[in-house]
């Protein structure tokens, strides 16, 4: 078990360098003197040269490549001109946002994507089915942003329940925290939430058709533990894979999410950095959110071994 | 004992296909007395295997049970509420599948998947069962007991899954066992060795066994009585003996022909010509008579009645009196 | 006794989901078609231009007049609804057109060349590690605003996608003797990735493509509403919500209107989609 949650952290280092390198060659392609740009219309020739050094703008690019992934590997993400601080310290200080953001979409979206996907299946072809999938495709058609304002409009300045925005740190107080992310994470959660219920239920109905679904009825278990035992134990392996690429839509979705309810997580800042140009910041943001998908990745492949025993000891 | 342990009478299951409907198995009757060892043979597609099913309430959703009665211990079986079949399934009736590799939950140690029979139907705690699935790992011989509860599926060979699954259907001591094709995935050694199991726990426990198979040599040298289906209908039910002695429908004689050829090493199977028809495409008549070598113009019209030859034998064939006269059955039994 | 069991669900099978797969095509295509209709005929359904601003009827709700209100400039919402869905469309359209291209020239050549196959896959790898709208959201703040800079980063984001499919698809078919057959007789790598690898790698594309459209035209809103998509005043339906964001609670309906306009797209596109999938791809049709 260990050997091989050591073999896929090994075979993560070529991913994580080729996502380094991809963030590295997309800040290449900012047209026109970034250093100028950052510096701003009023910088003088001095202040400009002093941010092209630092930057390492004025070196050739394999340097700076170098440069960049040697920093990345001592956890240095680079500077900010803008922010006059460290970028992982600018992105650290906003992480508990998104996390708890992304997080709670998650987990809402797992629980309740799940529990349809699994209601349709299993009244497949009934009105339950077509509800769930109809729930389901408009979870996966609508816009978030829009859905998140049209939230707030419901939720907020209607009926008073949720803050229409801001965060609320758990340490300050937990009910405050819950509260301002209710909507966010289900704003951001619907998507992934119709497309989790989408495959779950295509899972399920396959797994139900087989053969030792039978041996369990046979065996005279009750209906619940047919499904919640048998069939969704061995559905739940390819949702977990689902579950994990998902994280990605929610990463991005946070970005919009975040400016919709007015929350400094890691998507505003990185849209404050697109708009104020300040390329290292967003850079940085790109590099950590490609990480921990592919961390989360790496998650669920060691989930994925737990859950099914046939991988086990490959 | 007022009447038999199980007695199916008339069983019909009818499947939808589009607009039309097939009777896939159609008006059948059987019964198997307590500790009966019955045999059910006939070729895929001859229904066997949905009489099973019907059994248990399991039929797929495409197939209803349009007629007949399944009476178990008294009980009719086809109108009893779910909650109360499901209280009857894996206790008092329980049935193991043919191919061991996927019947079994890929997922789930083989000790649980049989433990959890006992929790569910003797409420016994965890640590009960397991002790109970050690000694019924050890009674339908896996060796290394206590190892081998922990195994996954995958970690153990076919006929060592089917052991698991003799296990996990002998756990509440049912009084019937039905036996699905147990042995046609595994190799010829493996499948003598499932048989002897299943002869030595039917001696010891007294369980009935209904053994389904195409394989009618290896369902003759389990079973006391054979019954012979095709395509859905009742051909010939009989005593092993009287069955390879006297066959007296020509697909009985078939396949008896068949058998004793694979036996002998003859090159030349007298085999029975083409293949069972697809339920879309059952005969009107005598469903056999596509096939039959001495099929009459009537055959084509006419579904055969099923005759009594003796107490204990019953045929459907038009033909029945000219053709049983080939056979060494003695006139006396014919005529009871 | 196994293909009775089998075969029989399977026919029953085959006539519900072939019933069942044409509801969505008809219901995605006829609201996907009024909705295209409506676009290409915007300029002609409405008076107004979608820049023409009276100060006189600021913040109108629904009416007669204006059956979609008006904005803070006095704008007519339903025009700029209907010529934004023109850009929206066009942009979408256009995505998905590059994502195509790209994906089905990288797919047939990791598929067609083995030795080619490895590194273009971890390449595609590292590009999905970024989030498709992430990755968008990069390549547009890089680029700078623009309809064409959208275009292209969105298509550049999609184009891993669909080149994994046409990868799997020509994967399977380059075994075919078929192509054995047109290697053997001495047809060119060119000529027969063209002639027989795309074709038969089409419908899952096609349907990709449909899935594509309907992502594409969400994320283009999405960047416009943040601000990285085509600059205002050009109207799409993401810069007609974030214009209309600002009054959400004294004049809801500029947000509601270009926000349903999204969604019926999306939802149409995506009905589509699986219309697509289950008419085109006979394996789906079993298992849904």
């Amino acid at each position: 078990m260990s050997r091989y949650i050591l073999k896929r952290l090994i075979s993560a280092i070529p991913v994580l360098l080729l996502v380094s390198i991809t963030a590295f060659i997309i800040m290449q392609l900012v047209p026109g003197d970034a250093a100028a740009i950052i510096a701003g219309q009023d910088a003088t020739l001095d202040e400009i040269e002093f941010i092209r050094s630092q930057l390492g703008l004025d070196q050739p690019w394999p340097a700076r490549l170098w440069d960049w992934i040697s920093g990345l590997a001592h956890g240095d993400l680079g500077y900010s001109f803008i922010l006059n601080r460290p970028v992982s310290d600018a992105i650290i200080e906003r992480l508990p946002v998104t996390l708890s953001l992304a997080g709670l979409s998650i987990a809402f979206a797992t629980v309740m994507g799940v529990s349809l996907g699994i209601l349709a299946a299993v009244f497949h072809r009934s009105w339950i089915d077509a509800t769930a999938m109809t729930v389901a495709l408009c979870g996966v058609s609508v816009p978030n942003f829009w859905f998140g304002l049209v939230g707030i409009l419901i939720f907020s300045v209607g009926l008073g329940w949720f803050p229409p925005g801001g965060f609320v740190s758990p340490a300050e107080s937990l009910s405050g925290w819950f509260l301002s992310m209710v909507l966010p994470a289900l704003t951001l959660g619907t998507a992934t939430m119709g497309q989790i219920s989408r495959f779950t239920r295509s899972v399920m109905l396959e797994q139900l058709g087989q053969d030792y679904v039978r041996t369990a009825q046979a065996k005279g278990l009750a209906g619940r533990q047919v499904i919640g035992k048998h069939a969704l134990k061995n559905a739940m392996i390819p949702i977990i894979t689902v579950i994990g690429i998902t994280f990605s839509l929610t990463m991005a979705g946070a970005i919009v999410v975040e400016s919709v309810f007015s929350l400094n997580g890691l998507g505003r800042l990185m849209l404050h950095g697109i708009m104020r140009r300040d390329y290292p910041v967003l850079q940085g943001g790109l590099v950590v959110i490609a990480f921990s998908f592919v961390f989360i990745n790496l998650l669920v492949d060691i989930l994925y071994s737990w859950l099914d025993p046939r991988v086990r000891y490959d | 004992m007022t009447g038999p342990l199980l007695e199916v009478s008339d069983l019909t299951i009818t499947l939808g296909l589009g607009r039309r409907t097939v009777d896939i198995v159609d008006g059948v009757d059987f019964s198997i007395e307590a500790g009966d060892r019955l045999g059910v043979v006939g070729e895929s597609g001859s229904g066997k295997s949905m009489i099973a099913l019907a059994l248990l309430g399991l039929l797929p959703r495409a197939m209803r049970l349009t007629r007949g009665t399944i009476r178990f211990d008294g009980v009719a079986l086809d109108k009893l509420p779910p909650d109360r079949l499901r209280k009857i399934r894996g206790r008092d009736i329980s049935m193991i599948f043919q191919e061991p590799a996927t019947a079994l939950n890929p997922v789930i140690t083989t000790g649980e998947q049989v433990s959890e029979v006992l929790r569910r139907h003797e409420k016994l705690s965890h640590a009960e069962a397991r002790n109970r699935t050690i000694e019924l790992f050890r009674q339908v011989g896996i060796p290394a007991p206590e190892r081998r509860i922990a195994d996954y599926p995958h970690q153990m060979s076919g006929g060592m899954r089917q052991r698991v699954m003799i296990a996990m259907a002998l756990a509440c001591r049912p009084r019937l066992l039905i036996a699905d094709e147990p042995t046609t995935a595994l190799d010829a050694t493996i499948q003598r060795q499932i048989i002897d199991l299943l002869t030595r726990l039917q001696e010891e426990t007294g369980v009935a066994i209904m053994l389904i198979s195409h394989d009618l040599p290896l369902v003759a040298s389990f079973a006391q009585r054979i019954m012979v289906m095709y395509a859905g209908r009742h051909a010939e039910t009989a005593l092993a003996d009287t069955l390879f002695q006297a066959p007296s429908h020509p697909y009985t004689q078939g396949l008896i022909a068949c058998a004793l050829g694979l036996e002998d090493g003859i090159e030349r199977l007298p085999a029975i010509e083409g293949q069972v028809p697809t339920p879309a495409a059952f005969p009107a008549g005598c469903r056999f008579a596509t096939r039959c070598p001495h099929v009459l113009d009537v055959c084509h019209r006419t579904v055969p009645p099923v005759q009594q030859l003796g107490s204990s034998h019953s045929v459907a064939c038009l033909r029945l009196s000219e053709l049983a006269k080939t056979s060494p059955i003695p006139q006396t039994e014919l005529s009871a | 006794m196994t293909d009775l069991s089998t075969a029989a669900p399977q026919t029953r099978r085959i006539r519900l989901s072939l019933a069942g797969a044409h509801w969505p095509l008809l219901i995605g295509g006829v609201i996907f078609g009024l909705i295209v209709l409506a676009a290409a005929l915007g300029p002609f359904l409405t008076p107004l231009g979608p820049e023409d601003t009276s100060l006189m009827d600021r913040f109108k709700g629904p009416s007669l007049a204006h059956p979609f209100g008006t904005d803070s400039f006095g704008r007519d919402v339903m025009t700029r609804v209907l010529y934004g869905g023109h850009v929206s469309l066009l942009i979408g359209l256009a995505v998905v057109v590059i994502a195509a291209l790209l994906g089905v020239l990288i797919g047939a050549m990791a598929g067609y060349f083995p030795r080619l196959d490895n590194p273009i896959m971890r390449v595609m790898d590292a590009g999905e590690a970024f989030p498709t709208l992430l990755m968008a959201i990069a390549l547009a703040a890089v680029l700078g605003p623009g309809v064409m800079n959208v275009v292209l980063a969105l298509g550049v984001a999609y184009a891993p996608r669909t080149a994994r499919i046409v990868r799997a698809s020509v994967l399977v078919v380059a075994q075919q003797q078929f192509v054995e057959a047109a290697r053997a007789s001495g047809a060119s790598s060119a000529r027969i990735i063209l002639t027989h690898l795309i074709p038969n790698a089409l419908a899952p594309v096609i349907v990709q493509m449909t899935f594509i459209f309907a992502d594409a035209v969400l994320a283009e809103a999405a960047l416009s509403f943040i601000g990285i998509g085509p600059p205002p005043p050009a109207p799409t339906w993401g810069n007609i919500i974030a214009d209309g964001r600002t009054y959400l609670y004294s004049a809801a309906w500029i947000t509601m209107f270009p926000g349903l306009a999204i969604f019926l797209t999306v939802l149409s596109l995506n009905l589509l989609g699986d219309g697509l999938r289950d008419a085109l791809d006979p394996r789906m049709k079993k298992v849904s």
